[in-house]
């Protein structure tokens, strides 16, 4: 297997000019853009900004002009199966009607996979535990609450990126994940962005939508603010989350100061 | 599971073997069982009238139920699973009312009594024909038909299965009302002929019908059987099953083109029968679970004993004369089915 072939801070996922038009419209709009290996990127934007949109060109079937290049190739090069193993996605919105167990669900994600169900099963549990939905595994999926429907598919995805029972994953992977907050409390959206920081340490490079900024700059190595298709400001946290560049993608006042704690930017509206 | 259903098979297909108009003891079907299979008369001949019974009548009938039954519950799990709606049936493409209409036309313009070929009746060639041509209308202007921008993410190639869906409701009504118009014009005869068709029935089962029903449907219920493992991730959506590397378009060609021969070729064997594709997976989803390596293999084990213990009792509730085996399936299956759901509340439709 060809592991640690990529270094941290490697791009392996590039955005080179893309751009995705639809009825005449552009969604996408020129966008230049990195995600590096070990870091997190976080996609921020008001509604209807792109964000999803953008993801969704890293599908190697969407129409977009442009180039992206995933491991410095482009996606379209790879076979599924191989893609699959390195790049992963979580939806908006899932799907899903039927009457799979929580298990079973997280389980749907080794598809791409042939390491017997054995270690299948041990990868299983431990996500479930990462996940803290070890209590619901034998649950239907459909009688879920929202929140825990998320944390199942949050699980699945990362599932279809690890390797071996050694929870290990290839260096240079890619997440994408499309708000993958929305429907989690709070102590469940900060145990899984630090979840999410551990396996960058291993050298996955996560692209997350969010719409919390507070939770983006405490968390993102780096942000990305998107407004009508086009690409703001993209830097580190300091860089993106300003009270000008907030006006100007929102259209509201915030006021920005620095977090007691860790000293990050910290948005407080003016209500 | 599969055990469970394994293990009754061989007992129902004994059973379809014994009963009939002329009732035939276990012990001498047992007797004889060995050279039913093999050659084509008793050791006995004394038992020749018996004998010839099964040979000609009971054993090709039995078989051909078993698979016809086994074909559709397969085809109807693997739609259900393509189209993520456990309401689906095989018919949802569009090949149940092409088959109809084809067989309906061959019936009005060739005659039902000309045996073209192999001893199989035009009918058989019309509706199979017939099938096959819907199912692929249905797909042409399914893949034609632009996509919503919500379901458009794999958009630039393949084929929606909401437009599959809507076309397939689309064609299924055209074909129905040309199949009126037929029978409208067609004489007191041809009608009843054609509206029997339309009931099921598995009288014209022979050793041709058999064997041509094996060659088709049998490798197609493999096929679809194959791909357990993608219809599971196709589950949680299609541009899921995409990230997850199936090849989503290639998958939806493959199990459309095996239904539609395995449906096909089904009724054109045995009719228009209903209720064996929606419900039998639809039950065993409640057993098993929706995963299709389980699913599939049960479907067309369930769906085989259906069909044998419906046409068991078509042709002796009745005897000597027959019901229609559709109608049997529908009152047999259905109270059934209304039980299993009011039992597994929250378990149906989401």
């Amino acid at each position: 297997m060809d592991c640690s072939k990529y270094m941290m801070s490697d791009n392996v996922l590039r955005f080179e000019s893309v751009s995705l038009h639809r009825d005449g419209q552009a969604l996408v709009n020129n966008i230049d853009l990195n995600v590096s290996a070990g870091k997190m990127l976080a996609v921020l934007g008001p509604n209807g900004a792109g964000k999803t949109s953008l993801l969704n060109c890293v599908n190697n079937v969407c129409d977009f002009s442009g180039t992206i290049l995933l491991q410095d190739r482009s996606v379209a090069d790879f076979s599924a199966q191989h893609r699959a193993k390195i790049l992963a996605m979580l939806p908006q919105q899932s799907a899903l009607n039927f009457p799979f167990s929580v298990k079973e669900v997280i389980m749907l994600g080794r598809y791409p996979h042939n390491t017997g169900s054995k270690v299948d099963v041990a990868i299983t549990d431990e996500l479930l535990a990462m996940m803290q939905l070890t209590a619901l595994a034998n649950r239907c999926y459909t009688s879920l609450s929202g929140g825990e429907q998320q944390r199942t598919q949050i699980a699945r995805v990362l599932s279809q990126l690890i390797l071996d029972a050694d929870m290990s994953i290839r260096s240079g992977s890619v997440l994408l994940l499309d708000e993958p907050v929305s429907s989690l409390d709070l102590s469940h959206q900060s145990s899984l962005m630090v979840l999410l920081k551990e396996f960058c340490g291993a050298g996955l490079a996560i692209a997350v939508v969010l719409h919390d900024l507070n939770l983006a700059a405490a968390h993102a190595d780096k942000c990305a603010l998107l407004k009508g298709g086009q690409l703001l400001v993209a830097g580190t946290p300091e860089q993106v989350i300003t009270a000008e560049s907030i006006r100007q993608a929102y259209g509201i006042e915030v006021e920005i100061i620095a977090h007691p704690k860790t000293a990050k930017p910290l948005v407080i509206r003016e209500f | 599971m599969p055990i469970v259903l394994l293990l009754i098979t061989p007992p129902i297909l004994f059973l379809g073997l014994c009963v009939g108009p002329v009732a035939i003891t276990p012990t001498e079907v047992l007797s004889q069982l060995p050279y039913l299979l093999l050659s084509k008369s008793p050791v006995n001949p004394d038992l020749m009238s018996s004998f010839s019974i099964m040979r000609e009548l009971r054993l090709p009938r039995t078989l051909l139920a078993w698979l016809v039954g086994g074909g559709l519950a397969l085809s109807g799990a693997a739609m259900q699973g393509l189209f993520r709606n456990p309401l689906a049936d095989p018919s949802i493409i569009g090949v149940t009312s092409g088959a109809s209409l084809g067989a309906s036309v061959s019936v009005v313009i060739i005659g039902p009594q000309i045996d073209a070929w192999l001893g199989l009746s035009g009918l058989v060639f019309g509706a199979f024909s017939g099938g096959l041509l819907a199912v692929l209308i249905v797909y042409r202007l399914a893949s034609e038909t632009p996509l919503s921008v919500k379901t458009g993410l794999l958009s630039g190639q393949g084929t929606s299965v909401a437009n599959m869906l809507l076309v397939g409701i689309a064609i299924t009504a055209l074909a129905g009302a040309a199949n009126s118009a037929l029978a409208f014009i067609a004489d007191n005869e041809t009608l009843r002929r054609i509206s029997l068709w339309n009931m099921g029935g598995l009288d014209g089962a022979n050793d041709q019908r058999l064997i041509l029903g094996v060659f088709i449907i049998l490798p197609a219920m493999y096929i679809i059987w194959r791909s357990h493992r993608s219809l599971d991730a196709l589950l949680l959506g299609e541009s899921e099953a995409h990230y997850l590397g199936v090849n989503v378009s290639h998958l939806k060609r493959l199990l459309i083109v095996m239904v539609a021969l395995a449906v096909a070729t089904s009724v054109a064997l045995a009719g228009v029968i209903g209720f064996v594709g929606l419900v039998v997976p639809h039950l065993l989803r409640l057993v098993v679970g929706p995963s299709h390596r389980q699913l599939i293999l049960c479907s067309a084990l369930a769906g085989g004993i259906l069909l044998v213990l419906a046409d068991v009792l078509a042709r002796s509730l009745v005897s000597p004369a027959e019901l229609p085996v559709g109608v049997v399936t529908a009152v047999l299956g259905a109270p059934f089915f209304i039980l299993l759901l009011r039992q597994h509340r929250g378990y149906g439709l989401q």
